[in-house]
């Protein structure tokens, strides 16, 4: 027994350095596992929430459904289109009045017209009722009475003469006016889509883009988000490793004990104990969370 | 410009260049005919206005807005886009 | 002489009146006159063929007798004023009537028929006058006896009056409503 005391002092002494080892890797192990199992349980959670609020605005643009309802982009399009056909609909009626005002300016002209004609008239009754008054001179008393009717119908003449004159200077600032109420209308009339059309075509554009953009984004988040899993997946099976240092410590402490106590019978029994209990943890995984 | 052509109870309007404001005047004469279908030939022209837009709405109107009386035919280009995006192509038939 | 005319009534005219039938076939007239008698009488005769003869007759009086005074015997319009205005027009138209530049002097009137177009040709042998001015007379205002004939008729009943220069020639077309 006693050549094997030195040597079992020994044996005893380098094992419990090596237990010392052992202990201070399992315990770098086991640190360095939890940080990594918190970062990468962090990121994952991260990366959940990232993208949760990713498709929350995504949605939020997009809109749902193949119309997109409800989405941003479904709203400025719906705009966009309100205010195209409010603009066509001014327009109808801007081209309506403007028919209307081209009418009214005809009628205006053939009022001005129908004046003209009446002021002639007016002139040739003057001009009649002078050669009748004149007659009238020539006969003498028999033509007083005709005299005054001719001087009558001179007046009247006259008077008629200077209404027309004054209901086409009328007409004539009623005709400019209707001029620029035709030319405001025939602007309103006429407006340029093109600036509409250029705005329609770029928020289409716009979307296009943003759709591809998010499309890879979602992708790339979406890698990002494996990586994570595979990461964590991985530590799972890291932490057989620690079981496997547990087991390993345990089994140099039991031949400690064996070289302490020369028990080795008792002790061989929880060795083989350990390595079933090994296996059965090599076969299933662990599930950490 | 507008060319005209009344055949088989179809009136045929084929407008070439812009179809503007400068063709209100003889828009209009032609809304006093009563065919039994319109067809507006877009093939020769490469600009509309709103008024161009408002012109086919008296034009609609006309036809108590039977949709089916009335045929858009050769839009292209800006006119095309103009007239998509103001929905025209729901209250029009287009060839 | 009275200067007032006669006046035809209108059922005078009616019985004279040939009928479109006559119109359609007929194609040429030719009257000729001298005195003022005559001119009511070939007056008459015209407006017969014409759709308002008592309006026309008044025109065509005046353009016959603007021939005969003013044309062939050459009254002009001033001297014709100042006769006016000292009563002594007609005693100068009987006395130019005997004169020898002018006694053998008539008016000839020529009426052409292509229905339903009616042109009426007034030729005096005068040298004619300022025929555009007279037309284009329109002053209402002053008192001067004369100078509106020309005027008025243009203005009343024929539309479209002109002359011929140097104005020896009045026209006057009419046309038939269908």
């Amino acid at each position: 027994m006693h050549e094997h005391g030195a040597l079992a002092a020994w044996i005893d002494s380098a094992l419990t350095r090596v237990l010392a080892d052992l202990t201070r890797a399992r315990a770098i192990l086991a640190d360095a596992m939890t940080r990594l199992f918190a970062t990468f349980s962090t990121l994952r959670d991260q990366l959940a929430e990232e993208r949760r609020l990713y498709e929350i605005t995504l949605q939020q643009v997009n809109g749902s459904g193949e119309g997109g309802e409800g989405g941003l982009v479904s709203v400025l399009r719906e705009v966009l289109s309100r205010f195209v056909q409010d603009m066509v609909q001014i327009s109808a009626s801007s081209v309506k009045i403007m028919l209307e005002v081209e009418a009214l300016r005809g009628h205006t002209d053939n009022v001005a017209q129908r004046g003209k004609q009446i002021e002639q008239i007016a002139i040739t009754t003057r001009m009649l009722s002078l050669n009748a008054r004149i007659e009238a001179q020539r006969i003498g008393s028999a033509g007083a009475v005709f005299r005054v009717v001719a001087d009558e119908i001179k007046g009247l003449a006259h008077q008629s003469g200077e209404l027309s004159k004054t209901i086409r200077d009328a007409l004539a600032t009623q005709s400019q006016s209707l001029a620029k109420a035709s030319t405001a209308v025939s602007k309103l009339a006429s407006a340029d889509l093109d600036h509409a059309v250029a705005s329609h075509r770029h928020l289409d554009l716009t979307i296009a883009k943003l759709a591809e953009m998010s499309a890879s984004s979602l992708a790339i988040l979406a890698r990002i988000q494996a990586e994570a899993d595979s990461a964590i997946q991985a530590l799972q099976f890291e932490d057989m490793l620690t079981q496997l240092l547990h087991a390993i410590t345990d089994k140099l402490q039991v031949v400690q004990t064996a070289c302490r106590t020369g028990k080795i019978d008792e002790l061989d029994a929880r060795i083989q104990r350990d390595a079933v209990s090994q296996h059965s943890l090599g076969a299933g995984g662990v599930e950490l969370f | 410009m507008i060319q005209v052509a009344d055949l088989n109870d179809t009136v045929t309007i084929q407008i070439s260049g812009r179809f503007d404001f400068r063709l209100i005047k003889d828009f209009q004469q032609l809304l006093s005919k009563s065919p039994r279908t319109w067809v507006v030939d877009f093939t020769g022209v490469d600009y509309v206005d709103s008024s161009a837009l408002g012109m086919l709405l008296l034009l609609r109107e006309r036809v108590h807005g039977d949709a089916q009386r009335v045929l858009l035919r050769g839009l292209h280009g800006q006119p095309r886009d103009v007239l998509v995006m103001a929905k025209f192509d729901r209250m029009f038939k287009v060839e | 002489m009275a200067y007032t005319q006669r006046i035809p009534s209108l059922t005078a005219h009616g019985r004279r009146a040939p009928g479109a039938a006559v119109l359609r076939v007929l194609r040429r007239i030719e009257l000729e006159c001298q005195t003022r008698a005559q001119a009511e009488d070939v007056a008459d005769e015209i407006a017969a063929l014409l759709p308002d003869p008592i309006k026309s007759r008044l025109g065509l009086v005046e353009l016959l007798l603007n021939a005969i005074e003013h044309g062939n015997l050459e009254i002009g319009r001033e001297l014709k004023s100042r006769l006016l205005r000292e009563h002594r027009l007609d005693d100068e138209i009987l006395a130019r009537y005997e004169a020898e530049d002018y006694r053998a002097r008539r008016v000839r009137i020529v009426v052409s028929v292509a229905y339903p177009l009616v042109e009426i040709e007034i030729r005096d042998e005068g040298s004619g006058f300022d025929w555009r001015a007279a037309l284009a007379r329109n002053d209402d205002s002053n008192d001067a006896p004369n100078g509106r004939g020309i005027a008025i008729v243009s203005r009343t009943c024929f539309p479209g009056l002109e002359y011929r220069d140097p104005g020896n020639v009045a026209i006057v077309r009419v046309a038939w409503p269908r």
